[in-house]
């Protein structure tokens, strides 16, 4: 039967997330309004 | 209604909208001007953190969004950072804007 | 009309004033002697009626009705009883008994001798004509050859005669017997109730004495007795007067010679009162002229001007062509010479009016020495009074001399004349020199000129009491004919001054007093010199200024109206002292006017040492002159050397009163005198401000101009001899929000912070000497918002305390709590520790937030405000618990345990946006647990990504350590290392599992995601409505294939309507991690 030998070093499982996610559209429509609110300073 | 400094600075080209959207300084900068800047700058951000708690979105990317809204809404001979990072005065032309910007 | 002046004989008399001379005395003893003279002429009248004889034959030749009984008839007697002549019923005579005896001398019966027994005589004077009824004929024959008495001898015994009409009723009564012409004696009694004389009348007047005739001439001797006398026309009046009579008249009755002694008691003249009047005199009248020489003595003489106790008078009176013209010399010898009554009122008035200046000491002592020199003292003068053939009075006084109880001269008159312009003005030349002990010595001249115009000139010796000191080097009077006087001369003057003190003030004395009594003085521009004068406190050094009137008019003015004054100059450079400070003063034009305001143009005044001078400079100030002066300014700069803060624009009301100059609602603008104002200007209102000593108190609320918001309540204390002071400055509270911004306030908060919100309060500290100023102060907010560079700030909460205010220096360790700070993170309930210098290097000295269970706290940090310049923090992490963050987090699918701790550095660009560079956390030993409890399927996922995602079901951990890089606002870099991974007990263990479990296994999770979209894109791995449908975008078909990693904004389809459909966009099944869409955004 096949033994596994704990190996000394361990084992590494690398996992990458990315986790991103497009915004930019959902907040163009409050952006612009939040603009028109403050156009004193824009 | 703008401050009148700001806005005889924004029609002067002395200070333009940055993509990231807050205000920048074209050329050369005064202490009068930097601090004008760094208030409308911090009025900016403050709306922006509310906003984008709001909006559950990150600053940056809220504050990019306002910007793509700003540099749509200059008009012409007012000073806008182009993607490339330079200053462009804003002709009757649309402005040249990021590709992430919204329609 | 100039009146002609005869070279020796005195200016005459206006005819209005009647023959009396202007002299009240004299008047008295003249008129006096004319009464006396008159008496004696009635005597005189009656004399032919008393020596009748033949009584019958007469009457019967005279026709004189009269019946009578004859008791004998004889050659030598005859003897009448019971004659009565006249009407019976209204008798003109009665006699009770007539003897007539008669001798024969060559042949012819001549009487020898009457007796006449009980005579009563009715008689009547009209107009001056004596007539007694019928017995006229018989007095008045109409013989022009003189008068002469017959030698018969008379007897009569009750001779009584009723004399009736112009001099009232005369009852007299004769006894006495003796030859008419030589030797006749009787007693004579004359009662007069009402005598009416010469315009006056006497009470009670009776005469009584020994009646004489000798060798043809009568003579009486006895005293005249009068209870009181009147004289309406003069004025005069005597009560109780006696005078003691030796008449003795001439043969031909036209001149009466004699002496009286005199004694009169009150004797009263307009303006002159004796309380008696004794003397001798001997008088001569002859053909119209009197003479008499007289020794007279007035007890208790009062006079308008002068009062004495004693006058004696010796003289000589003549009248001349019945008081056509008259002459008085006499030397006068007064005692015990007092000023009179309105005299020393007059005095008195003027030292009053006097009050609060130099001359008030010098009249006072005037009087006082007058008091005590006078008593006792002696007049001695001679003096020769005229009245000329044309009414015309003179009086020349060659020497008067008054001298003191010591002897010592007081005033010496020589060589003086008055006369009386036919203006009735009194014309007086003469040399006059006064003197005495403690006594204005003045020499003066008086010249008269042939126009009549008067010159005097006069010059006063320094009169001095203590400090006050008046002298008049030279005065020259001119009376002008109509009266009028113009004076030039100079005076010098040290003394006290209304609200001052002057010190050689030397002034020239023009102007001229008009008839009407108008003072005018200085008509023109006027030199006036000092050299040194004193207003207050105010010192002002030696100088020579020009004072011009007001066009047209004089500076003083003193009338019917009262006193005015009015001055100008046109710039005034003035040097000298306030208190000890010294002051330089220049001013424009100065308008002075009394009663009136006082107005000053562009007033400059520095005080203090040259090299650190308080500035004040005035663009106009009024003054109102009173007791108290009060008035207004505007335009005033106040400049404190010592203190950069300049007061611009002051104006309000002002009061000197009392030593205290006070300032009351006042309005002024405070600047900062730096290049860089520190703030902007305030303005303050109803200020209060007191100059008094020297020291400059005062107290204001300073408020921001355009909003009126009250900025700070200052108290202030300035000591003008050193230049030190102090202020209290107190913020009772500003509260920042819509009305009013710290920008507002001050330009050093602009771009600083933005957006304020809350209240300020506290108070402060500036105290300051000539060379340096120093300031503290604490300030303190219970919740302050506000919008900063490094994202907006809630509820700081504490107390700054600051070494050098004005410097915005703050002391060390000054700790604030943060309610809320968002950097990119909200991070709550902060406590910051921090000092400030200059108000640019902000040294943060700690920093402290408890985060999730742990301790997020910064290192120390210096960094510089309003510089644009990026900024390193290092933020320290302690305890944070694992669970505490995935419950901030509300990822309610996701269970963690285990304490982190590690370091976050924080890097913020120039633009204040936030990067964190090389933040490691790691767990705590014995590690934790993870487990997710979601739904989580993600098919393509490789078996080591599968297995790894399945083992993050439910997980053990030795150790964990995260690495975090990235933007605090954008994308961030997580990294977890988790060691001694071991299979939590959930887990679905197979036999796999189970041997893998045992292997020492490492898991790393490479996050990528946005701080906030980690957080966010793990809730929306769970709440789709926060997430939008991925097919949406274009990025997988309906089939759920993705077409495209990434979707670019240019060719992404517009969002669709928010409406989702309900299932979520992950399909169900394995775990796999939907493989990211590439963001491009860095």
């Amino acid at each position: 039967c096949i033994t596994l030998e704990a190996p000394t070093e361990p084992i590494v499982i690398e996992l990458n997330i990315n986790i991103t996610q497009e915004v930019i559209y959902r907040l163009a429509d409050d952006a612009s309004n939040a603009i028109e609110q403050n156009a004193d300073i824009f | 209604q703008r401050d009148p400094a700001y806005a005889a600075a924004r029609a002067a080209g002395q200070v333009g909208e940055k993509m990231d959207g807050y205000l920048g300084i074209v050329g050369a900068s005064t202490p009068e001007l930097q601090a004008m800047v760094n208030d409308i700058n911090n009025r900016r951000r403050a709306l922006y953190v509310q906003r984008a708690q709001a909006e559950s979105a990150t600053l940056e990317q809220y504050a990019f969004t306002a910007g793509c809204v700003a540099i749509a809404a200059t008009v012409e001979g007012e000073m806008y950072q182009a993607p490339d990072g330079s200053w462009q005065r804003r002709t009757s032309a649309p402005p040249q804007r990021d590709s992430r910007c919204p329609r | 009309m100039t009146p002609q002046v005869e070279t020796e004989e005195p200016l005459p008399m206006p005819p209005t004033r009647g023959n009396w001379p202007r002299l009240p005395l004299g008047k008295a003893i003249l008129g006096f002697a004319l009464m006396l003279a008159v008496a004696a002429g009635i005597l005189w009248s009656q004399r032919k009626g008393i020596a009748d004889d033949y009584i019958a034959a007469t009457l019967d030749r005279m026709g004189i009705e009269g019946t009578y009984e004859v008791e004998t008839i004889s050659p030598e007697v005859q003897v009448l009883r019971n004659i009565v002549i006249g009407d019976p019923a209204q008798p003109d005579a009665v006699i009770d008994t007539a003897e007539v005896r008669l001798k024969a001398t060559f042949g012819l019966p001549q009487i020898s001798a009457i007796t006449l027994d009980g005579v009563r005589v009715w008689g009547r004077i009209v107009d001056g004509q004596p007539s007694f009824g019928t017995l006229d004929p018989l007095i008045f024959t109409d013989s022009t050859e003189p008068f002469v008495f017959p030698a018969i001898q008379l007897t009569l015994r009750e001779g009584h005669a009723l004399i009736e009409g112009d001099y009232g009723p005369l009852a007299a009564s004769l006894t006495g017997s003796g030859r008419l012409d030589d030797g006749f004696a009787g007693e004579l009694a004359v009662v007069a109730p009402q005598l009416r004389l010469a315009g006056c009348a006497a009470e009670q007047a009776t005469l009584y004495g020994r009646i004489a005739i000798d060798d043809q001439r009568p003579s009486f001797a006895g005293p005249l007795r009068f209870a009181r006398m009147a004289c309406e026309r003069h004025g005069v009046a005597v009560d109780g007067g006696a005078a003691q009579l030796a008449l003795r008249a001439d043969a031909d009755m036209q001149g009466v010679r004699g002496d009286a002694g005199l004694r009169f008691g009150m004797v009263g003249a307009p303006s002159i009162r004796l309380a008696s009047l004794t003397g001798e005199t001997r008088l001569a009248y002859r053909g119209g002229n009197f003479n008499s020489d007289f020794e007279l003595a007035g007890v208790d003489l009062a006079a308008d001007a002068v009062r004495l106790s004693r006058l004696e008078a010796e003289g000589r009176l003549r009248i001349f062509d019945n008081f056509a013209r008259f002459e008085l010399e006499t030397e006068l010898d007064g005692r015990n010479v007092q000023p009179g009554g309105q005299w020393l009122a007059a005095l008195t008035g003027a030292e009053a009016g006097a009050a609060g200046t130099l001359a008030q000491p010098l009249l006072a002592q005037f009087r006082q020495q007058l008091g005590a020199q006078l008593p006792g003292s002696t007049l001695r003068a001679n003096l020769t009074l005229r009245q000329t053939a044309g009414g015309q009075l003179g009086l020349v006084i060659p020497e008067a001399r008054l001298r003191a109880r010591g002897g010592e001269s007081l005033v010496l008159l020589t060589r003086a004349q008055v006369g009386l312009t036919p203006h009735g003005v009194p014309l007086f030349s003469g040399n006059i020199l006064t003197g005495g002990r403690g006594l204005p010595q003045i020499a003066g001249r008086m010249e008269q000129e042939e126009s009549g115009a008067l010159e005097l000139r006069l010059r006063m010796a320094e009169y001095a009491v203590g400090t006050d000191r008046l002298e008049v080097p030279d005065l020259a009077l001119r009376q002008g004919a109509d009266g009028g006087v113009t004076f030039a001369g100079r005076a010098i003057a040290s003394g006290a001054l209304p609200g001052g003190f002057a010190e050689r003030l030397e002034v020239p004395l023009t102007g001229q007093v008009s008839a009407a009594g108008a003072v005018s003085v200085w008509p023109g521009c006027t030199p006036v010199r000092f050299a040194q004068l004193q207003l207050a406190n105010l010192a002002l050094d030696g100088r020579s200024v020009i004072l011009c009137p007001p066009s047209g008019a004089p500076i003083l003015r003193y009338d019917a109206g009262g006193l005015r004054l009015a001055a100008g100059v046109p710039a005034l450079q003035l040097t000298g002292r306030l208190g000890e400070t010294p002051l330089r003063l220049s001013t424009g034009a100065v308008g002075f006017a009394w009663p009136g305001v006082m107005t000053a143009r562009t007033i400059g005044v520095e005080l203090g040492e040259t090299a650190a001078p308080t500035r004040f400079t005035l663009a106009d100030l009024t003054a109102q002159l009173g007791d108290d002066i009060t008035g207004s300014f505007s335009g005033t700069d106040v400049l404190l050397a010592a203190v950069p803060l300049d007061v611009r624009d002051a104006s309000g009301e002002w009061r000197y009163a009392g030593g205290v100059l006070s300032l009351a609602g006042a309005a002024f603008r405070l600047e900062d005198r730096q290049e860089v104002d520190r703030f902007h200007p305030l303005v303050a209102q109803g200020a209060r401000l007191a100059l008094a000593g020297n020291a400059i108190t005062s107290a204001f609320t300073l408020r921001h101009p355009a909003t009126g918001t009250a900025v700070t309540e200052v108290t202030l204390l300035h000591r003008l001899d050193d230049a030190t002071g102090s202020a209290s400055i107190a913020v009772p509270g500003i509260t920042f929000g819509d009305r009013i911004q710290p920008r507002d306030l001050s330009e050093l908060a602009y771009g600083v912070v933005s957006l304020v919100r809350g209240t300020v309060t506290g108070n402060g500290r500036v105290d300051w000497t000539a060379e340096a100023v120093t300031s503290s102060g604490a300030f303190s907010s219970t919740g302050l918002d506000f919008a900063a560079a490094f994202g907006p700030v809630e509820r700081a909460r504490g107390t700054v305390v600051f070494t050098d205010l004005l410097g915005l220096t703050t002391a060390p360790a000054q700790r604030l709590e943060i309610g809320m700070v968002n950097p990119g993170i909200e991070v709550d309930d902060g406590v910051v520790t921090f000092s400030l210098t200059d108000g640019t290097r902000l040294a943060l000295e700690s920093a402290e937030w408890p985060f999730l269970d742990g301790r997020l706290s910064m290192q120390p940090l210096v960094m510089n405000i309003g510089a644009a310049e990026e900024r390193r923090y290092v933020f320290q992490i302690e305890g944070l618990a694992a669970a505490r963050l995935i419950e901030r987090m509300e990822l309610n699918n996701l269970a963690a345990t285990g304490l982190f701790d590690g370091v976050l550095p924080v890097v913020f660009d120039a633009m204040g946006n936030g990067r964190l560079q090389g933040g490691l956390l790691s767990a705590r030993p014995p590690g934790g647990h993870v487990s997710y409890i979601g739904q989580l399927t993600y098919e393509d996922l490789s078996f080591v990504g599968n297995f790894a995602f399945q083992s993050l079901r439910d997980l053990n951990y030795d150790r964990m350590e995260v690495e975090l890089d990235g933007p605090l606002t954008g994308e961030l870099v997580t990294k977890v290392r988790l060691d001694g991974v071991r299979q939590g007990a959930t887990a679905q263990t197979n036999f796999l599992t189970r041997r893998l479990a045992r292997l020492p296994i490492r898991l790393v999770v490479n996050l990528r995601a946005p701080f906030y979209q980690m957080v966010s894109s793990m809730r929306s791995l769970y709440d789709p409505s926060s997430v939008r449908d991925p097919r949406g975008l274009g990025l997988i078909r309906s089939d759920g294939r993705v077409i495209r990693n990434s979707v670019n904004g240019a060719d992404a389809p517009p969002p669709e309507t928010p409406g989702f459909p309900s299932s979520p966009p992950v399909t169900q099944g394995e775990s796999a991690i939907q493989p990211p869409e590439r963001e491009a955004m860095r």
